[in-house]
């Protein structure tokens, strides 16, 4: 029973086992990040909505970039799988986000000059980030996520006490762990890459 | 629960690679032969040997298709091979549990 636990373990860790998908959402936190950060040093409400705009389609253009990568490094070299569809489909997640995003937003921007709200509503979204993430370390034996949750928990209490401006706390916590995870990432692209060599080009039968 | 010693396992999953390969398939919607080869540890011949065992048993359903000019086979599992797969777990819970 342990072996078939183990086997079935590794098949659902296995999109995650190369780092293709966290240096490009990485990536992805970073240029968010700082787009973020110039919108509100620089103070222009056209970069603000640029920013916004710039977070959706990154996901989106994210899920296409993953896809490319991993169809011309990781599948002609371990192989190709399709985990189960999600419970719930991508565009009602994906209207979950935007709506979770929306009420964000109007919280934060209601409750603007209560110093103690925000900081304890921003904290509580940093939980909300972070312990799925600590959890997906644990259940797929892949610590440098918790490496990642970890990073993100100690910005969020760094900037939130740390004197930096209520407006630039989301960017820094979505800058600084995601190029964390474009390192991490990074290395364990190399270990995959140096683990398992180019193949064959007629190694399918 | 009781546990009939005098009864068998499935022996179409019970053999150890095609076990492996079950247990893989029960978690994912498919996946291809390279990717199957790597955590099997078998050899080509000896894959497609199993893979053949259960699509005949109808565990399991073969199809082939193309990324761009490159040739994938893909596996995947049948609803028969699920019931037949969660048997088997029920089976080897109920003997772990009478021989503890």
């Amino acid at each position: 029973m342990n072996e078939i636990k183990r086997t079935q373990q590794r098949a659902r860790a296995y999109n995650l086992s190369d780092g293709i998908a966290e240096i490009v959402a990485g990536g992805a936190l970073v240029l968010i990040g700082c787009v973020s950060l110039a919108a509100n040093r620089v103070d222009s409400d056209t970069l603000r909505y640029l920013s916004l705009v710039n977070m959706f389609a990154l996901a989106l253009l994210s899920w296409w970039i993953v896809r490319m990568l991993k169809e011309r490094i990781t599948y002609p070299r371990t192989g190709y799988i399709r985990s189960p569809k999600p419970r719930l489909s991508y565009g009602l997640r994906f209207a979950l986000n935007f709506a979770i995003c929306m009420i964000t937003v109007t919280l934060l921007d209601k409750f603007k000059g209560d110093t103690r709200f925000g900081q304890a509503f921003f904290l509580v979204w940093i939980l909300m980030i972070s312990v799925p993430m600590a959890v997906l370390a644990i259940r797929s034996r892949i610590p440098r996520f918790l490496i990642i949750a970890t990073v993100t928990v100690a910005t969020a209490l760094i900037v939130t006490f740390g004197g930096v401006p209520e407006t630039e706390r989301i960017a820094f916590v979505m800058a600084i762990p995601g190029a964390t995870a474009v390192v991490t990432g990074t290395y364990a692209l190399k270990s995959y890459l140096k683990l398992h060599p180019k193949p064959d080009e007629d190694a399918e039968l | 629960m009781s546990f009939e010693f005098s009864s068998d396992p499935d022996r179409v999953i019970h053999e150890p690679a095609r076990l492996k390969i079950m247990s893989m398939l029960s978690v994912l919607d498919c996946a291809d032969f390279i990717y199957l080869m790597g955590e099997t540890g078998l050899t080509r011949g000896n894959l497609s040997v199993q893979l053949r065992r259960l699509e005949d048993a109808h565990y399991i359903m073969v199809s082939k298709e193309f990324k761009g000019r490159t040739p994938r086979t893909i596996a995947s599992m049948t609803q028969q091979g699920k019931k037949a797969f969660k048997a088997y777990r029920k089976y080897l819970a109920r003997l772990l549990k009478a021989t503890s």
